[in-house]
């Protein structure tokens, strides 16, 4: 078999990729290609048994493809074109951040970072081992053992872990996911500002919008194991290839595009709501619509219009609230 | 299994679940349930209270065994308990680690095989073995005259104590296997793949990660193991290695000194809670238990040709020495004896149904009022359940001998306090058996609810207490179900021992009463193998079946996790 | 709330213990507590039934674990006699009070040395602990005593079982009570010396361990000959077929004897069929099976012996009395535990 990829830049890349568990009809991962570029935090967000967790776990070597290959700085790790051998995981240089963390119960903080630095000089992996607490802000924990850790402590050690050995790709399994909103917002913020500071290439799997938009520089979302969408957030956010990713990242409205039968994506925040006097001029630019209802979100209002004829309502959210039953027209801008 | 003992004994394992303060829904009939774990909790103290009355009693034969035997038997014990838990580990750990992660051909059958070894009494495992030492014979006479009678006498003791460990720690490694195995299965899988992405070899894994995080199981295998080795009284006695219980019978039945004989027992008992004990404080403040991700997806590492050949013959070895070997050879006998004029099996199989229904009833019952029994004690509180599992934690750690004589005593005391009531007399029946075996052996189902019922979480039951339903009802209809897979398993196990037992039976069965156990026991003493082979091998079969039950619903019970 | 499912639970588990306690007795029965655990015995019993009609419902266990049992039960016992494969136990059952007279006419036929006084229990079987020794390496010639088996020429030579078999506790009494405890105790630590190897197994594996050249003299019962001579395996039967029977003392005080017997109980309810079975045991009949099935020597003078005892020739038997070997019982084992024969 000839080399079908001659030439692969990227860091991390997905080749037609299958797999498929026995105990599941669906394949959990069904033919996906993918690249994640060097230096990039690349988001995978998907509901639970979309498949994201298992590519992750493809990546790092825990599972083995059905099909397809994987492939890491340019060289197949697994997959066709090694025969059935291939690079384990313990070869491939990655960090993994698992869910709840996976620290090592039995070692202290200290010896879980230096878990991974076993053949490197002792002090170089003191240096390192104290580099990467402090990177984490966990210096003067050495000693603590992961049971005597906060929750965001804790996920902020296994980072510290993963990172230690300077692996050439991190993965992040749903690392906020055992936290609550306040401090998975915190973590979050904690964790981009030390992504940033060691360029790291990054491919986070989540099931929270919140986390692909705020983190990534690129998001795939994946549906029943197959890529259904790639792009930069900004893309995703704004232009959905379908209600479905749409709504992935809150409400959309449905708007056809004027003069053309097609229609394109608008997000509530998008609209501007003009009301129309009463017995007021039919011909103000935009479509008219009449209120339905008004709900308040604490900064704005998420309101409910009615489009005369039209089948669905949509959704606006407006920093004012206009009356209930009262008619207007609404507006989109575009922010492209 | 996995932990069944061990933490009854010593103290009560923190698990996430029962770590948290327990609080109580309103208990309208709060006395019904105090009253029912006093009253379980009192039935089955009452025979050891009765025995550990003796503890600080000096008998007069105390000084003389200090001075004369007691140095050999404690010597001959710790030479015993270190030699077959080393055996243990050997034949346990690393084949519990290969099935749950490499791929090799047999794994599957490994997976349940290797429990087999339990279904074979160390009684009847030492009388196949013993042809060892006599097959030895020529080589040893060989030696003698070649080398002199010191070699000859260190050769001779190296090949009977060599053989004795062997024998025991492979039918006993099962105990070590199915606590690895569970750990391996389910608790350490997210810590292993940690270390393998980060870089850590199959070798550096298996010392640095899996053997540390297994070490709770393994101290609750191990400790099973030794209190199995320190009760032993049959293949100890066969080989010529007296130990403690020797001791005790010894001094009980020999001297006639009842009160040395039960201080020995107690400070057996002692020794075993305080080597738990020690181990707790070893560990420190490292924890062990690894958070529990069962992601449901597991890849095997596939084993090359030679690695996997190798594999293989790790698995092997245990299973030949405890279980193929010693079946085979007891199958040869029973052909040799059902071909025989007159087999021995028709002679005693009258009385065995008998023996089988009431291991059968007694493993059902101790299971359920193990459930009811720990359920109680959860709606109580903390203070109750240490109590309650340490009290049925002693049971399991005293010899089968001593309990028997404890639950004479207060039968007889029952008997002579319902004298010429219409209440029935109790010594002797079928009931004084099945008590006492409830003594012995509370703690494995005890253990099982215990781990069973701290899988349900409190939401379930809050739930349906608010649902208007009451604590009887709940249990009944939540905890019950819920339960199934652990008290059948607990069960299984129940009953493969109670089916193993000899000393207790031995003392306490009714007239004309033979079980398995007894009659094996008898015809190894009349030294009729191979009539003998015939109920052994009944045993085997009965508890290979039941530990296979119990391993299908101990698997089943961890694929719901 | 009604009867909640537990306490269904419970009541069900009850039954079940009610159901098990089957305390009841039948009227015809007689039920036995005993030491012997042979084949040969069931059948005796399995023929006493057919004969009277009276049913035989047996508990077999140690000496002393039975003891303990009885004590423990009381008068409430269901147990109507008691027996041992060694007189100790029996001396032991009747200093606890556990043992009742037996009508006197039921002993005349049995020699006064071998039941009790005052008619406690007596004697159904006799067995002599002797020495097997290998037809090869040994002359008859060389062996003389017990006492004499702490000779230095009997160095690696010797094989015996453990101490903690009463046969040897019962024989270690009648040293004892020969000599006195101090030589006694030289002399277990000088037999003990002499072995070949550590005491471990049974009588028949001494006499194995003979034919096999590991020793040249065991200690054993003679029974433990017969039952190998007449085994259906080859290989035991070339054991017995190596080994010839030496009774020591016969110069002295005699070869010791010990007796397997028999007592009835206080606590017996059946004492009419008790006394039955006891004197279907020591009828001529009876007595005349033994030597042919067990090998041991029956105690009903003019009983013939089989063909192997013959064989094996009259002997000169220790006259001590059998009370000795319950009395110094503890003492033997003490002094065992001292002289460190295991």
């Amino acid at each position: 078999m000839t080399e079908p990829f001659p030439e692969i830049p990227s860091r991390l890349a997905f080749r037609q990729v299958s797999r498929k568990f026995q105990s599941r009809e669906l394949p959990a991962v069904d033919g996906v290609s993918l690249d994640v570029p060097d230096g990039e935090v690349f988001a995978l967000l998907g509901e639970s048994g979309s498949g994201k967790t298992t590519l992750l776990r493809l990546a790092a070597g825990l599972e083995t493809p059905d099909a397809g290959s994987v492939w890491l700085d340019g060289t197949c790790v697994a997959g066709d074109a090694r025969e059935g051998k291939d690079l384990p995981p313990e070869k491939r240089r990655i960090g993994l951040v698992f869910q709840d963390g996976a620290l090592f119960p039995h070692l202290n903080a200290e010896k879980n970072v230096a878990f991974g630095l076993s053949s490197w000089s002792r002090e170089d992996r003191e240096r390192r081992v104290k580099e990467c607490l402090e990177l984490v802000e966990l210096a003067g924990f050495e000693k603590r053992f992961p049971h005597e850790l906060s929750g965001g402590e804790g996920q902020r050690l296994s980072l510290a872990r993963a990172l230690a050995p300077e692996p050439q790709l991190l993965l992040l399994d749903e690392p906020f996911s055992h936290l609550d909103p306040a401090l998975r917002r915190k973590l979050r913020e904690e964790l981009n500002h030390i992504l940033e500071r060691v360029e790291q290439t990054v491919l986070l799997v989540t099931h929270d919008p919140e986390d692909a938009l705020a983190m990534a520089s690129q998001v795939a979302i994946l549906v029943q194991g197959k890529i259904r969408q790639v792009g930069v957030p900004s893309e995703v956010y704004r232009n959905p290839v379908d209600r479905y990713c749409g709504e992935r990242f809150g409400p959309i409205n449905e708007v056809p595009k004027p003069g053309s039968g097609a229609t394109c994506w608008r997000r509530p925040e998008d609209a501007t709501w003009q009301a129309v006097p009463e017995g007021g001029s039919d011909t103000m630019e935009g479509t008219v619509c009449h209120v339905v209802s008004v709900r308040p979100m604490g900064r704005e209002f998420e309101v409910r219009v009615r489009r005369e004829g039209a089948a669905s309502d949509w959704l606006l959210s407006l920093a004012e609230a206009p009356a209930m039953e009262e008619r207007g027209v609404v507006r989109w801008c575009d922010r492209e | 299994m996995n932990t069944v003992a061990p933490s009854s004994l010593g103290s009560v394992e923190d698990s996430a679940s029962t770590g948290k303060r327990i609080y109580r829904l309103n208990r309208p009939h709060p006395d019904r349930w105090g009253v029912l774990v006093g009253g379980v909790a009192l039935l089955i103290s009452l025979p050891l209270l009765a025995i550990l009355v003796y503890l600080t009693q000096e008998g007069p034969e105390w000084s003389h065994l200090v001075e004369t035997v007691l140095p050999t038997y404690v010597s001959n014990t710790l030479i015993l308990v270190t030699g077959v838990s080393l055996v243990a580990i050997l034949f346990s750990v690393l084949p519990a680690y290969l099935v749950s992660y490499y791929e090799f051909p047999g794994r599957r059958l490994f997976q349940w095989a290797l429990i087999l070894p339990l279904a074979l009494p160390t009684y009847v495992a030492a009388f196949v073995f013993f042809e060892g030492p006599e097959a030895a014979i020529p080589f040893l006479i060989w030696i003698r005259s070649e080398f002199g009678v010191d070699a000859f006498l260190a050769w001779e003791k190296v090949i009977r104590y060599g053989l004795l460990i062997l024998m025991m720690g492979a039918v006993l490694s099962p105990y070590l296997f199915v606590a690895c195995r569970a750990t391996f299965q389910q608790q350490t899988r997210s810590a292993i793949e940690a270390a393998r992405c980060l870089g850590m070899n199959s070798r550096g894994i298996f010392f640095r990660i899996a053997l540390p995080l297994a070490r709770p199981a393994m101290v609750g295998g191990l400790a099973l193991i030794v209190m199995e080795v320190i009760n032993d009284y049959g293949a100890v006695h066969f080989f010529g290695v007296p130990t403690l219980t020797e001791g005790i019978f010894r001094t009980w039945f020999g001297m006639g000194d009842r009160v040395s004989a039960l201080r020995l027992a107690g400070m057996v008992m002692v020794a075993i809670a305080l080597l738990l004990i020690l181990e707790r404080q070893l560990r420190g403040k490292a924890r062990f238990e690894a958070s529990t991700t069962s992601s449901g997806l597991c890849r095997l590492i596939p084993l090359s040709r030679g690695k996997g050949a190798l594999a293989i013959l790790i698995c092997l070895v245990p299973l030949v020495i405890g279980f193929i070997y010693p079946v085979a050879r007891l199958s040869q006998w029973a052909a040799l004896d059902l071909m025989s004029d007159r087999p021995a099996v028709l002679a005693a199989s009258a009385g065995l149904i008998r023996g089988l229904v009431l291991a059968l009833g007694v493993s059902v019952g101790a299971s359920l009022v193990a459930a009811v029994f720990f359920y109680a004690v959860r709606l109580r509180g903390n203070g109750w359940r240490l109590g309650g599992a340490r009290l049925a934690g002693l049971g399991y750690a005293t010899p089968g001998a001593v309990i028997a004589l404890g639950v004479l005593a207060v039968l007889g005391a029952w008997d002579r306090w319902a004298g010429d009531s219409f209440l029935p007399l109790l010594s002797g029946t079928l009931f004084a058996i099945g008590f006492a075996y409830f003594v012995r052996f509370f703690a494995i189902p005890l253990q099982f609810s215990r781990s069973g019922l701290s899988r349900i979480g409190r939401p379930i039951e809050e739930a349906a207490r608010l649902s208007g339903k009451g604590p009887a009802a709940t249990f009944g209809r939540i905890h019950l179900p819920l339960l199934r897979g652990p008290l059948i398993a607990a069960g299984m196990l129940l009953f493969v021992d109670i089916l193993k037992e000899l000393p207790l039976t031995l003392i306490l069965r009714p007239a004309n009463f033979e079980t398995l156990a007894t009659s094996a026991y008898s015809l190894a003493k009349e030294a009729r193998l191979q009539a003998c082979a015939v109920p052994s091998l009944l045993i085997v079969i009965a508890g290979g079946i039941g530990l296979m039950i119990m391993n299908r619903w101990m698997s089943s019970d961890s694929s719901h996790d | 709330m009604k009867v909640p499912r537990i306490f269904s639970l419970l009541g069900f588990a009850s039954l079940f213990a009610l159901f098990l306690s089957d305390s009841v007795q039948a009227e015809n029965t007689v039920t036995l507590y005993t030491q012997r655990h042979y084949e040969f015995d069931e059948k005796l019993h399995e023929e006493f039934t057919e004969k009277t009609g009276i049913k035989v419902e047996v508990v077999k266990a140690t000496a002393d674990e039975l003891i303990a049992r009885l004590e423990q039960e009381g008068e409430n016992s269901p147990a109507d006699l008691f027996m041992t494969a060694d007189a100790g136990g029996l001396d032991r059952a009747s200093k606890a009070g556990l043992l009742a007279a037996m009508p006197a006419s039921l002993l005349e036929s049995v020699p006064d040395r071998l039941h009790d006084p005052e008619s406690l229990w007596t004697a159904i079987t006799q067995r002599a602990r002797v020495l097997a020794y290998s037809k090869d390496r040994v002359k008859a010639s060389d062996l003389s005593t017990y006492e004499d088996l702490a000779d230095a020429k009997w160095k690696g030579r010797l094989s015996i079982r453990s101490s903690s078999n009463i046969y040897n506790q019962s024989l270690m009494t009648t040293i004892i009570e020969a000599n006195d405890a101090e030589t006694a105790e030289a002399w277990a630590k000088a037999v003990r010396g002499n072995m070949a190897r550590p005491p471990q197994g049974s009588d028949r594996d001494q006499i194995r361990a003979v034919a096999a050249g590991l020793a040249d003299v065991a200690l054993v019962n003679t029974y433990y000959v017969g039952l190998l001579e007449n085994s259906s395996e080859k290989k035991d039967r070339d054991a017995a077929s190596a080994v010839s029977i030496f009774f020591p003392n016969q110069d002295g005080r005699g070869a010791h004897v010990n007796i397997s017997g028999v007592g009835l109980l206080k606590s017996s309810k059946n004492r009419e069929a008790a006394a039955k079975l006891i004197e279907f045991l020591l009828s001529p009949e009876t007595q005349a099976q033994y030597p042919n099935a067990t090998y041991e020597y029956p105690v009903v003078d003019g009983v013939a012996w089989s063909e192997i005892q013959e064989r094996w020739g009259k002997f000169k038997a220790d006259e001590v009395p059998l009370k000795v070997l319950g009395e110094r019982n503890a003492e033997a084992v003490r002094l065992f535990n001292k002289a460190g024969w295991e």
